[in-house]
């Protein structure tokens, strides 16, 4: 092998970039270069887009398709899309019928929103009101099932629906007759259809008989409501397929809109003998239900007949004797009123006044006997009510005036126990009309003295209006401490809570943090007695849910002297973890800047739950907490948040990240010049990000941290620290390179990172000349684990280094700290010591390369690289230089590795360049033809 | 085999006196068949009728009573001659007037005892060894809507009355009111009820609808009343109040459900 010695070329970086400048220049202004339009659009979308920021896609692509061709009749297809997107025009289109029906149905509910509303108080119902909360799964299932299920899926999970309610223990005997009876609705529905289908016109109806007459029976009260739907249900499907096939005889017509006199006289006679058929059913409650069925066919007779079947249907309901059968019943006329005829406001007063003429009847002996026979308190027997009572009200909510709905209100003001009145009013008309009449509401509840029914869920319900519509300002305050007074008297803590969790919301969203606070303190008197505070987990959760939603800033929350006792009552470690994370993900949410002198409270209350799961939601807390120009306690935040989370990696990695910023920040506002504190703080942050590194355990993310923090350090001219984290460095490269072999290029760029770094960093005076480079040598020393080939890369890219570092200017600077140029300048003994290191490096990846035993590739490769390097760094006017050129082309080409393509590039540049590179392109020439 | 259908113009089946009643003769074959003649008889009679029910006095008139013919019609639609295979439809028409000396058509009337009923019949002669082919069906008479209702309401009161039996008896008292007794068929029958008191509970209020016939011969008149239909209109024990009721009046319609 013949030695050769490095000769670094000499580069005066200013002139080459005046030089460069000049040229990109020049390239500029060339008017004909091909991909010109190109850019020019290019720079006009993000004119654009920068502008309007959210322009859409297909706006700029139609921007682009006019800018970049001049001709008029060019039509971009995607454009073209953008006019005439057939979803658009669909959406258009419908939205054109939408508005057409709303126009001949004006002051008209829409039919889809009734029967949407209808089906959500049927799930409503079903989850309040099943005994058990397995069977209303089952329940909702069956409600959500639609009819394209097959017959032999809908056996096998009942099978499996059966199979787990043989778990069930105590009330086992209610469960299975009601699994029973669902069963058997579900069945009768399957033959009621079938039926139907098989032309047996009669048996449908008579099983849609059966099925009303079932609503007859209270025995299971608990269990009526449900009964309710599951037999409506099925009535709804019977009222349908009547509906059907009346309809189907009357062609060319709109099911929205029939006029009686177009349909045939053969319809008509059908439809006439269906409902005297119906009409002529001995018994008055499948009367009543199987005609409100079908009360749709009445369309087709005349005009406003159903209007009339509804008023006639009501007023029959008065002969139902018992008071609860009797208000679903009237429920059912309701939601078949909302289904089909939406001009029957009066109806549902109606509905509801005679239900108020029977009010009384609840009181009477026959009931409380039926109620002491079935073990039920009136409590809970109101609580049936309730539903079947919201959803009539609802009904006459619904487009009313307010004079319709203050004449209800002093109905039932007139009515003597009437909590239960007011709390489905209050939950069924809308929140607008109950906030603006909040205060009376409130204090005509306060005053009355119904012993029957729960003031708390009157409250409740009161609450939830309010929420959703502020009352005026002027009642606000008002109404919550009439509302308070009356919680207070709560005893029942599950009561207590049920309402507080509502009313701490409104005080959370009207008030400020006083209030508030004084709310939570209240809640915490009630529930700290015997520790009852264990059983309603989930209630105080969402207290702090809604606390924490409402209030404006986290400063506030954390400025209320409760918040944290009230923090306490969750002892339960994973619950507190959760609500902990409840908090972190809030406080990550919120948008504005934060900046509170309490933000280590967050932190005390994160890190006393388990972290481990939420290391993320930790880092995102720590990025959001800001101090502000506080830097000092920035920092001492960051060291608690270090001895908190010293297990966590993510967690350290984000605290290095912000620490070096935060250092960084600093440097950046003294504009350099640092006075002697932030010289020390700066110092400081370093200090802390150097101790904190060695604890991670990925070394990649440790190399990253070292060589940031590194050059943070350099930057806020803390030299010593930045010399600190070399020696840390060299560590690291083995542990890089031995751990992340096949990640070889990533762990390459991280060197080329490091050495440009190292390329400021003025030498240490006690360490002797080039110290840096010195300590590369471990390198070399640890062969044995590093591939030779990653060796040499690194050796080439060090060359490059070394070259750098014999100008006479270096090609950047470190603002206020003085690089090697300067601390040397141009000594010919630290030239001469630069000369010699490149000279052994260079010997050293001369040898790799005509090493035998090394895998080809690579080494045409890496030689290929150093010839580009020895071109770029090498002095090649030097004939040694140009030997060494020539020398290591040959090792590159000889194997037949590099392609052609690039060998051909590699010719022109240097051509390009002129001088002697030309001469030598001519010597390279000449040996590849040979 | 060959059937044969009549189908009147008006799916109700429902006329009224001096209308004209229209219809078709469908006659379906797969062979050509012969006939001798096609002819159409309408009538219409009323008639005592003899069922289960019907005992005594009722009964013994029955022998006495000779039905009453109220309308007749017959007329030939074709002489002998020969259908075609498959579907040959004959129109006919004929006008409701009442016969000889009978003043005016009475309503159709379908009760235990008496009947009054009015038929249409097509037969249709064929020639020897072949089965002639008939077919009846009924059509109804109704007077014009409402001729004959008119507004007259009337109150009651139900109050046990047997002062003997006071221990059986229970104390009660039911106020009413019918909106008219004289009502149209086709309109629903309408009143109010209010119970003004009651000792026990009540299980169940249920509104009963008789009919009366009642028979006049030389030997006197027969009365007969029987239920019709019974429905309830209050269940379980209702409140103390008012009660409208309404009712439709069971009608037998011919149509399909």
């Amino acid at each position: 092998v013949q030695h050769y010695s490095w000769k670094a070329k000499k580069v005066n970086y200013t002139l080459e970039a005046k030089d460069r400048i000049g040229k990109f220049t020049k390239l500029r202004s060339n008017e004909f270069h091909p991909l010109k339009p190109i850019t020019v659009t290019e720079s006009s979308l993000i004119k654009i887009s920068h502008r309007d920021g959210h322009a859409s896609n297909s706006e700029n692509k139609s921007l682009k398709s006019h800018s970049s061709s001049e001709k008029v009749d060019f039509i971009d297809p995607l454009s073209m899309m953008t006019a005439e997107d057939p979803l658009t025009k669909a959406s258009h289109s419908n939205r054109v019928v939408a508005a057409v029906v709303n126009e001949k149905a004006d002051a008209v509910v829409d039919n889809s929103f009734a029967e949407l509303s209808w089906t959500n108080w049927k799930m409503d119902v079903v989850s309040k009101s099943t005994v058990d909360s397995q069977l209303a799964a089952t329940m909702t299932s069956i409600l959500r099932t639609t009819q394209g299920i097959s017959v032999s899926d809908k056996m096998r999970d009942r099978l499996g629906q059966l199979d787990e309610f043989g778990e069930a223990s105590l009330q086992e005997m209610l469960n299975l007759s009601q699994q029973e009876f669902i069963d058997r609705i579900h069945f009768l529905s399957n033959t009621l259809t079938d039926a139907w289908n098989t032309n047996q016109k009669v048996k449908s109806l008579k099983i849609a008989i059966q099925c009303a007459k079932l609503l007859g029976d209270t025995s299971v009260m608990q269990f009526y409501p449900s009964k309710f739907i599951l037999v409506t249900d099925l009535l709804d499907t019977f009222g349908s397929l009547v509906f059907e096939r009346i309809f189907s005889i009357c062609n060319g017509m709109k099911a929205n809109d029939i006029k009686p006199e177009n349909v045939s006289e053969s319809a008509k006679e059908i439809c006439l003998n269906w409902i005297l058929k119906v009409a002529s059913i001995r018994e008055l409650l499948p009367r009543i239900y199987v005609e409100a069925s079908i009360i749709r066919c009445n369309e087709f007779l005349k005009k406003d007949q159903c209007k009339s079947s509804l008023i006639r249907l009501n007023s029959m309901t008065r002969g139902v004797g018992n008071p609860l059968v009797a208000l679903y019943t009237r429920a059912y006329l309701c939601s078949v009123g909302m289904q089909h005829l939406s001009s029957c406001g009066g109806h549902f007063k109606t509905c509801f006044y005679d239900f108020l003429s029977t009010f009384k009847q609840m009181y009477t002996t026959p009931v409380q006997n039926l109620l002491a026979h079935q073990k039920l308190t009136m409590e809970s027997y109101l609580g049936f009510y309730a539903p079947a009572l919201t959803w009539i009200l609802s009904c006459v909510g619904v487009q009313a005036h307010d004079a319709t709905l203050n004449e209800v209100f002093e109905r039932c003001n007139s009515c003597g126990n009437n909590q239960v009145l007011f709390d489905c009013c209050i939950s069924a008309f809308s929140s607008k009309y109950i906030a603006s009449r909040a205060l009376v509401l409130c204090t005509a509840i306060t005053k009355a003295d119904d012993k029957l029914y729960p003031k708390f869920r009157v409250l409740q319900s009161l609450g939830k209006k309010l929420i959703e519509t502020a009352p005026p300002n002027a009642d606000k305050l008002m109404i919550l401490n009439e509302t308070w007074k009356m919680l207070v008297k709560i005893r029942d803590p599950g009561n207590y809570i049920a309402c507080a969790v509502i009313w701490v919301e409104y005080a959370a969203k009207y008030f400020t943090q006083k209030e508030t606070n004084t709310v939570l303190g209240d809640i915490i008197k009630h529930m700290s007695p015997d520790r009852v505070y264990e059983n309603f987990y989930t209630e105080l959760q969402s207290v702090v849910v809604r606390v924490i939603t409402h209030m404006t800033s986290f400063k506030s929350i954390f400025a209320m002297s409760r918040f944290l006792p009230f923090f306490d009552m969750f002892q339960k470690d994973g619950q507190r973890v959760e609500v902990c994370k409840l908090v972190a993900e809030y406080f990550i949410n919120d948008n504005n800047e934060f900046v509170t002198s309490d933000a280590t409270t967050i932190s005390g209350l994160i890190n006393e739950g388990q972290v481990s799961s939420a290391a993320a939601l930790i880092c995102g807390v720590i990025l959001k907490i800001n101090f502000g120009k506080d830097f000092e306690q920035q920092l001492s935040f960051y060291v608690e948040c270090r001895a908190s989370f010293s297990g966590l990696d993510n967690v350290l990695a984000t605290l290095v990240h912000s620490v070096n910023r935060l250092s960084a920040e600093v440097t950046k506002i003294v504009k350099g010049k640092h006075t002697r504190k932030t010289s020390a703080f700066v110092r400081a942050c370093s200090a802390y990000s150097f101790i904190t590194i060695p604890s991670l355990s990925d070394s990649t993310t440790k190399f990253g941290l070292y060589l940031e923090s590194g050059q943070v350090a350099l930057i806020s001219q803390c030299v010593t620290q930045a010399d600190a984290y070399r020696s840390g460095l060299t560590t690291i490269l083995d542990l890089a390179t031995t751990s992340k072999s096949d990640t070889e290029n990533s762990f390459l760029a991280h060197v080329s990172n490091l050495l440009s770094s190292l390329l400021v960093v003025p030498d240490n005076t006690e360490q002797g000349v080039l110290f840096p480079v010195e300590e590369l040598n471990v390198i070399s020393e640890s062969d044995a684990e590093i591939r030779s080939d990653i060796q040499c890369a690194i050796y080439i890219k060090v060359l490059a280094m070394l070259t750098a570092y014999s100008q006479e200017q270096y090609l950047y600077h470190v603002h206020k700290v003085d690089s090697n140029e300067d601390l040397y300048s141009n000594d010919p003994k630290f030239m001469a010591e630069l000369s010699q290191i490149s000279t052994t490096l260079l010997n050293e990846v001369l040898a790799y390369l005509v090493a035998g035993n090394k895998d080809q590739k690579l080494q045409s490769f890496n030689a290929f690289n150093l010839f580009q390097t020895i071109l770029a760094h090498g002095d090649i006017t030097e004939s040694n230089m140009n030997r060494l050129a020539v020398a290591v082309w040959e090792i590159a080409i000889q194997h037949g590795h590099i392609t052609p393509k690039s060998m051909l590039q590699m010719m022109t540049m240097l051509k390009n360049k002129g001088g002697h590179y030309k001469t030598l392109a001519h010597t390279l020439k000449q040996q590849i033809a040979a | 085999m060959a059937t044969v259908e009549i189908r009147l113009k008006r799916p109700t089946k429902v006329y009224h006196e001096g209308e004209t009643v229209c219809g078709l003769i469908e006659v379906e074959s797969k062979t050509a068949i012969a006939h001798q003649s096609i002819s159409l008889v309408a009538e219409g009679i009323a008639a005592l009728t003899l069922s289960a029910k019907s005992v005594g006095r009722l009964e013994s008139m029955y022998n006495n009573m000779k039905p009453v013919p109220l309308f007749n019609y017959s007329t030939e639609l074709a002489r002998q001659g020969k259908l075609a295979a498959g579907k040959t439809t004959v129109p006919f028409e004929f006008v409701l007037k009442p016969r000889g000396s009978i003043k005016s058509l009475l309503e159709t009337y379908h009760g235990v005892f008496i009947s009054v009923q009015y038929n249409i019949k097509c037969l249709i002669k064929r020639p020897l060894l072949n089965k002639d082919l008939s077919k009846e069906v009924e059509f109804l008479i109704e007077y014009k809507s409402g001729d004959k209702a008119s507004h007259k309401p009337l109150n009651f009161t139900i109050c046990p009355k047997n002062e003997n039996s006071k221990t059986d008896m229970q104390r009660f008292s039911v106020r009413g009111r019918l909106d008219s007794c004289v009502c149209c068929i086709t309109k629903p029958f309408m009143g109010e009820l209010i119970v003004e008191r009651s000792e026990n509970p009540i299980r169940s209020i249920e509104l009963q609808l008789m009919r009366v016939e009642t028979v006049g011969s030389a030997e006197g008149f027969a009365k007969e009343a029987t239920e019709i239909q019974n429905i309830e209109i209050g269940c379980g024990d209702v409140c103390r109040s008012r009660y409208p009721f309404t009712w439709c009046f069971p009608e037998c319609s011919p149509a399909p459900l």
